[in-house]
């Protein structure tokens, strides 16, 4: 009864026990259903009954007043009924099926059931919801075909609950959370030829804002868990890094030095020329391996973050060029900002200086950096030639873009009327202060 | 709360026939099985006690009626349906036209009462 077209994971999900019960018996056996039935053939009854009631008595009102008017207004009666009979069955189950299916009486009860059939899934992933809803949404306002398409961080999915029937009119209702379309919502009318009722639009309109915010933190929920592996696999790959630089670079130096202590031992007194010699290689390996680590803790932080600060870093950043002059213009009390944060605009800015030498041709770059209570803002300017009009995005600037979205940042650029480019990364700094 | 006028009026034409139903149908109750005239024999007891039954079911029906709730539009089509019903055995075995006529009286109000509960369209009800 439910299909679920997940475009990038093709595994069913299953329906809970409960709302699998509630699918297959709320159609065809609900309460509804009998209700519906027992007032259609109810008032069938009574209407054959009260025309026959009603022309046997007009008859004894015809006949002088007698209680029992001739046969043939029984017969008479019978004709009445039986040329009637279909006609105000076929009124009776249309106004009697818009009182029963059409008539809300608390749509934000529908609102609760939904909701209640949500918290009853373990794990909120679109696998799990999606049919929930759909569901939900079918069985409470007993429609023979709803179905949603939901835009996720891995890829459309398509949730479907029975199917369309013939002569129905479409419905779509699109799902929408701040102003952000996230999928849709495609029904269809119960009966051929006769539209969703008002109120029934009106509810499905309801449900589909609670279902937008649902699917809306569904989303969050997949990125946040995407972000955790991202982070997981980042850690453990510059744990790799630093335990590869450790191993390969300043484990076999520190080695060779060890060796070459021994061979100083036994020279020193035997051979000093040797022994100068030795001294002097083991002079060089300790300036490398000193040098490994400086790269290795630099890699870490620069240390000109820690001997300077942010200002002073920035003041400080290395040109490999004369040509370009630079100035920083910052808050003379910088607050103190969180050591990601500064990291990542350290690495911003000097990512995009490094970008002005190698490709601006400029001859003059600008360095603002502003701090307020919500949005620390990096912007970086030169006055050079601009991008290219066949730019793409290469790994420099992708780097920025992923180092500020790492701290919930974001990172535009724009070219500069006078020529030039703009490089401007926005943090938030609530976010980063809680960390 | 929206109330379509075809409610009001079958609630108003509810409660009317309830209250002028039970007038009538309160001393039987008490009196209990008797002649109605010389000769004649009233209703049995226990159609009396269905009637009254359908009556105060009939009232609650219209409360929920005018206060426009689906289980009042239910309850007040099954009593009205029901009435019609037993209303029908009145009309065939009236001992005198008279209650012949006040039974057809009583299925075209509760007709009328049908009618009138199933003519909205809930769409145009905000409960």
């Amino acid at each position: 009864m439910i299909s679920t077209t997940p475009h990038a994971d093709p595994t069913s999900p299953q329906l809970p026990g409960q709302m699998h019960r509630e699918l297959r018996g709320g159609v065809r056996l609900s309460g509804d259903v009998l209700l519906s039935h027992g007032l259609l053939y109810g008032i069938l009854v009574a209407y054959a009954s009260a025309v026959y009631g009603i022309v046997v008595t007009c008859g004894g009102f015809i006949y002088w007043w007698t209680i029992n008017p001739p046969w043939w207004f029984t017969l008479l009666a019978l004709v009445i009924i039986v040329a009637t009979i279909l006609p105000v069955r076929s009124w009776l189950h249309t106004c009697i099926d818009r009182l029963v299916y059409d008539w809300h009486d608390d749509p934000y009860a529908v609102i609760n059931e939904l909701r209640q059939h949500l918290d009853l899934e373990p794990d909120q992933t679109p696998q799990t919801i999606l049919p929930a809803i759909v569901a939900t949404i079918a069985a409470t306002l007993r429609l023979p075909y709803v179905e949603i398409t939901a835009e996720f961080g891995s890829g459309a999915q398509t949730t479907t609950y029975g199917t369309q029937l013939t002569q129905t009119d479409p419905l779509t209702i699109p799902l929408i959370y701040r102003d952000v379309q996230i999928g849709a919502l495609h029904t269809a009318g119960r009966r051929p030829n006769e539209p969703l009722s008002a109120s029934d639009l009106r509810l499905l309109h309801d449900l589909a804002r609670q279902v937008g915010i649902t699917l809306h933190a569904a989303r969050l929920s997949n990125a946040l868990q995407a972000s955790r592996e991202q982070l997981v696999t980042a850690r453990e790959e510059e744990r790799r890094r630093i335990r590869r630089d450790l191993h390969d670079g300043l484990g076999p130096t520190l080695a060779a030095l060890r060796l070459q202590l021994g061979a100083l031992r036994h020279t020193v007194h035997d051979n000093p020329d040797e022994a100068v010699r030795i001294l002097d290689e083991l002079r060089a390996d300790v300036r490398s391996a000193t040098a490994d680590i400086r790269r290795l803790v630099y890699d870490l932080r620069p240390p000109l973050l820690d001997e300077f600060g942010l200002v002073g870093a920035l003041r400080n950043l290395e040109l490999s060029t004369d040509e370009l002059t630079r100035t920083v213009d910052a808050p003379a009390e910088l607050p103190s900002l969180p050591a990601a944060l500064e990291v990542a605009i350290y690495r911003i800015a000097s990512e995009a200086l490094h970008n002005i030498v190698r490709h601006a041709q400029a001859t003059h770059c600008a360095i603002n950096l502003d701090v307020d209570e919500t949005t620390a803002t990096l912007c970086v300017t030169d006055n050079g030639c601009g991008l290219p009009a066949s730019y793409l995005a290469g790994i420099g600037h992708r780097s920025m873009h992923e180092r500020a979205t790492e701290l919930g940042g974001s990172v535009t650029i724009l070219p500069m009327l006078a020529g030039g480019l703009s490089i401007i990364a926005r943090f938030p700094r609530t976010g980063a202060q809680d960390d | 709360m929206n109330r379509p006028r075809s409610y009001t009026i079958a609630a108003v034409l509810i409660v009317l026939y309830n209250v002028i139903s039970l007038m009538f149908e309160l001393p039987n109750l008490l009196q209990g099985p008797g002649e109605i005239s010389p000769g004649v024999e009233g209703p049995p007891v226990f159609l009396s006690i269905i009637n009254f039954t359908l009556l105060i079911l009939g009232l609650v029906s219209a409360y929920g009626v005018w206060q426009v709730q689906k289980w009042g539009v239910t309850l007040a089509l099954i009593v009205a349906a029901l009435g019609i019903l037993t209303g029908i055995p009145a009309i065939i075995f009236a001992p005198f036209l008279a209650l012949r006529v006040i039974g057809v009286i009583g299925v075209i109000w509760s007709a009328a009462i049908i009618v009138l509960l199933l003519r909205p369209r809930p769409n145009s009800i905000t409960a």
